[in-house]
């Protein structure tokens, strides 16, 4: 790759422009992400061309693989959404939250299945701000106070983010950065686990302070342990989409176990507890228990399972209609090269996205077949996922041609090689700082993986380190941006009253934000001098 | 008001999936500039029509 684009403050502050753009909208003017993500396309294009020499050849190109990236990226949203809206009709997700509190009495494990294990299973599922407005309110009704539940719930599902709603930031990542799964998924896990710890503590300590953590440390170890090492067992081997959904499964598992050793005196009998777990369903006051509620999820880890274990299978249903486009080399004014390559990889079978609707559809022909549906429910269903998914998907289309278009046109490789300049060999510490801000910025791990992903790795090649602990580190500070993004924020506060009053969750979050962060920048650090 | 707004969004989205896919990558891979130009066309009216939501 050619090194002609002049690095001067100008082209520095020029190419790092449309992500400063695009923070001050949503946050200072109040923009949505879509109205901010257009405008900043905009932004960059001309940038682009003016600045950056690029014809409308590059230019075509880079928003084509946007496109392409973007359709791999929402199959998966879409999928997640709509399963999600399936279970959530029937009023699925409300019971499997309120049986599972009803049956632990203990305060400190009713935080961690309610604040920590919950969450992290609706963002397995959903995401996209479903884990808190859902998780909050449920802890309220706990007896934990307002801004603390949202605390709860925010620090409780952090760490699940980049290989929840189905692996979605984990698998832009790999596109964004270009980086091979095998070797980044332990690292990923490494990160994610890590967080997944401290973050579970800080939940009790925006609880309960000191005093809570002590007594209450086993209480959190044990399940949280469970969750994060089954997360990265199964992501180590392969089963991304599913690794996040049978953590959460398990760590739940775990808290009813524990809650009856710890309780032995509650009502938590087998019987009793499959009498609770029923509710009035929308149609007919017909009961649905608990587990039918949860087998839409578990047709999506038979899918998965199933998909995986067959030799041959997955590869035969990619095979059978491929959306991937061929590139020539390209490049700019400049001289910034882009290589030819055969771009995109979504598939209409064997792609995560296929897995989580056809669970969907089951589920819709299950809940049918048992009288909790109407089949003509489905269009108010789908009504539901395109109001909760045309804003963010718009945003996301936008971002991610913002982000091509940068890559492409030399505006990234600029701004890595002014960041190396400036910070050298401590800019590990940096790196997920650099993932918060796109989360932040965005609202979204997705996003931020799209923005930074080929940043960081290019930095990370400029300074020799691992490119793979540059991607991981990257992705868990987008999952801890994205949760204090202000668009979150606001959807969080709403759901618990504080409409107004984001203030008081901003300052109960942002120290632990800010602490969890700093921790992992100093790992990050440790690491990459290391590997 | 909010279901045309929906409606036009859908359309937004799916003319910004499209265009770029059926046009301006046929169009630039091609030499086509009649189909590169209406790809460019449809995408940037689509996104310039966030703008105004």
């Amino acid at each position: 790759m050619e090194q002609q684009i002049p690095l001067t403050f100008v082209t520095w502050i020029l190419a790092l422009l449309p992500v400063v753009v695009v923070l001050t909208l949503m946050v200072v003017f109040k923009w949505s992400g879509s109205k901010a993500g257009s405008f900043a396309w905009i932004l960059t294009m001309l940038i682009a061309i003016f600045v950056f020499k690029s014809d409308h050849r590059v230019l075509a190109f880079a928003n084509t693989k946007g496109i392409l990236m973007t359709t791999f990226a929402l199959y998966i949203i879409w999928g997640a959404l709509f399963l999600y809206h399936v279970v959530n009709h029937v009023g699925g997700v409300k019971l499997i939250g309120e049986t599972l509190s009803r049956n632990v009495s203990d305060k400190t494990l009713q935080l961690v299945l309610g604040g920590i294990c919950f969450p992290t299973f609706l963002q397995a599922v959903a995401g996209f701000g479903v884990p808190t407005a859902v998780a909050a309110p449920l802890l309220m009704a706990l007896g934990f106070g307002a801004a603390t539940s949202v605390a709860i719930a925010t620090l409780g599902h952090i760490w699940s983010i980049t290989f929840g709603s189905m692996a979605a930031s984990f698998a832009v990542l790999q596109l964004a950065a270009d980086l091979s799964p095998v070797p980044l998924a332990p690292w990923t896990a490494i990160y994610t686990g890590i967080t997944g710890i401290l973050c579970s503590y800080m939940a009790v300590h925006a609880w309960s302070g000191w005093k809570g953590v002590y007594a209450g440390f086993f209480k959190v170890l044990l399940p949280v342990s469970a969750m994060v090492i089954m997360q990265g067992v199964l992501a180590v081997a392969g089963y991304y989409t599913i690794a996040v959904l049978t953590g959460s499964l398990l760590g739940m598992v775990i808290i009813l176990l524990i809650s009856r050793l710890y309780n032995k005196k509650a009502d938590n009998s087998l019987a009793d507890l499959n009498e609770n777990m029923s509710t009035e369903t929308l149609s007919e006051g017909k009961k649905l228990t608990v587990p039918l509620a949860f087998l839409p999820y578990m047709y999506l880890i038979t899918l998965v399972l199933l998909a995986g274990f067959i030799p041959g299978l997955e590869k035969k249903l990619m095979s059978l209609g491929t959306l991937a486009l061929s590139f020539p080399s390209y490049e700019t004014g400049y001289g910034y090269l882009t290589e030819a390559t055969v771009y995109g990889k979504t598939t209409l079978l064997g792609h995560p996205g296929s897995y989580v609707t056809i669970a969907a559809l089951l589920g819709i022909i299950t809940y049918t077949l048992t009288g909790h549906m109407e089949l003509k429910e489905t269009k108010i269903i789908w009504g539901k996922l395109v109001k909760s998914a045309v804003s963010s998907s718009i945003a996301t289309t936008t971002m991610v041609m913002m982000a091509l278009v940068m890559l492409e046109s030399g505006m990234t490789h600029t701004l890595a090689r002014g960041v190396v300049y400036a910070t050298g060999s401590v800019y590990p510490m940096f790196t997920p700082f650099v993932g918060v801000l796109g989360g932040f910025i965005t609202g979204s791990n997705v996003n931020s993986n799209v923005m930074f992903g080929a940043f960081q790795r290019q930095i990370a090649e400029l300074l020799g380190i691992s490119v793979y602990i540059a991607g991981a580190a990257q992705t868990i500070g987008g999952s801890i941006g994205s949760v204090i993004s202000p668009a979150k924020l606001i959807l969080s506060a709403t759901t618990v009253g504080l409409i107004g009053k984001e203030g008081l969750v901003v300052k109960k979050l942002l120290s632990y934000c800010i602490l969890v962060t700093i921790l992992l920048g100093v790992l990050n650090l440790v690491l990459s001098m290391l590997f | 008001m909010i279901k045309s707004s929906l409606k036009s969004r859908t359309l937004a989205l799916a003319a910004m999936l499209l265009a770029p896919l059926l046009l301006l990558y046929p169009g630039a891979a091609h030499g086509n500039l009649l189909m590169e130009t209406t790809g460019w066309l449809i995408l940037c009216v689509s996104v310039v029509l966030n703008l105004s939501k």
